[in-house]
């Protein structure tokens, strides 16, 4: 059986090579991946935007639910198999 | 059997939180104190270090339909009462986590299904220069750890 930390690691480089490596490296400075267990998987997402974040001068910070990722990725990797499942 | 402990735990506390976001159960006496503290959106208190659990916010959100933030310092936890999809934050936090002071520990999301970070989570971390952060669905109870560097395995 795989830990969690093996399926993520499995999960998040499955979906860079989905997405594609050249492509995350590009834009890794504008990228983001998660993972979490949901019973006996792990779910792995990657994500890239292309816009890019203008830090200077601003006064505020937002954490929000409106996502619009440019590039992503999800997958499953289950935890007693290894197989993993793009969604 | 340490499997079944844990799926039963996963199980009740979804039960739980359906029931309060639908109106139908309260929260605990612990957790509306807490809420006392902050009762309208884009409120905030700083609370003793460590008297915040990542669940309590799921069961704020759930009462409340709002999302709730965790930040920790040194000597404090903070939390933060966010709107139907946002936390906003501005002033004397703002400040605080520019100049590294605060941590973001978790917030929440209303993801029925899987919880996926926004571009607006990425840049927060980005911004205090923090690797990691945890999201929980105030619908499910699931966490899951939100990182703004892809290739950090």
């Amino acid at each position: 059986m795989l830990s969690i930390l093996q399926a993520k690691k499995l999960g998040i480089n499955a979906c860079i090579d989905k997405i594609g490596r050249e492509l995350c490296e590009k834009y890794s400075d504008r990228s983001a991946s998660s993972y979490g267990q949901y019973g006996d998987v792990v779910n792995c997402f990657v994500g890239l935007s292309t816009t890019s974040f203008h830090s200077e001068n601003i006064d505020n910070l937002v954490l929000t639910e409106e996502k619009q990722w440019d590039y992503f990725a999800e997958c499953s990797v289950d935890l007693y198999s290894g197989e993993i499942i793009f969604l | 059997m340490k499997d079944s402990i844990t799926l039963s735990s996963s199980a009740s506390m979804q039960v739980s939180l359906d029931a309060i976001f639908n109106g139908n159960a309260g929260l605990t006496e612990h957790r509306k104190r807490l809420l006392e503290h902050v009762p309208n959106s884009n409120d905030w208190a700083a609370l003793p270090l460590g008297s915040l659990e990542t669940k309590d916010i799921a069961y704020l959100s759930a009462a409340t339909h709002h999302e709730f933030a965790i930040l920790r310092g040194k000597t404090k936890d903070i939390l933060f009462h966010g709107t139907e999809r946002h936390c906003f934050i501005t002033g004397e936090l703002f400040d605080l986590l520019k100049a590294k002071k605060l941590r973001l520990i978790a917030h929440s999301h209303s993801d029925r299904g899987r919880i996926i970070p926004s571009q607006d989570d990425r840049d927060f971390l980005t911004y205090i220069g923090q690797k990691s952060s945890t999201i929980i669905s105030y619908i499910t109870g699931v966490e899951i750890e939100f990182s703004a560097d892809i290739f950090n395995e």
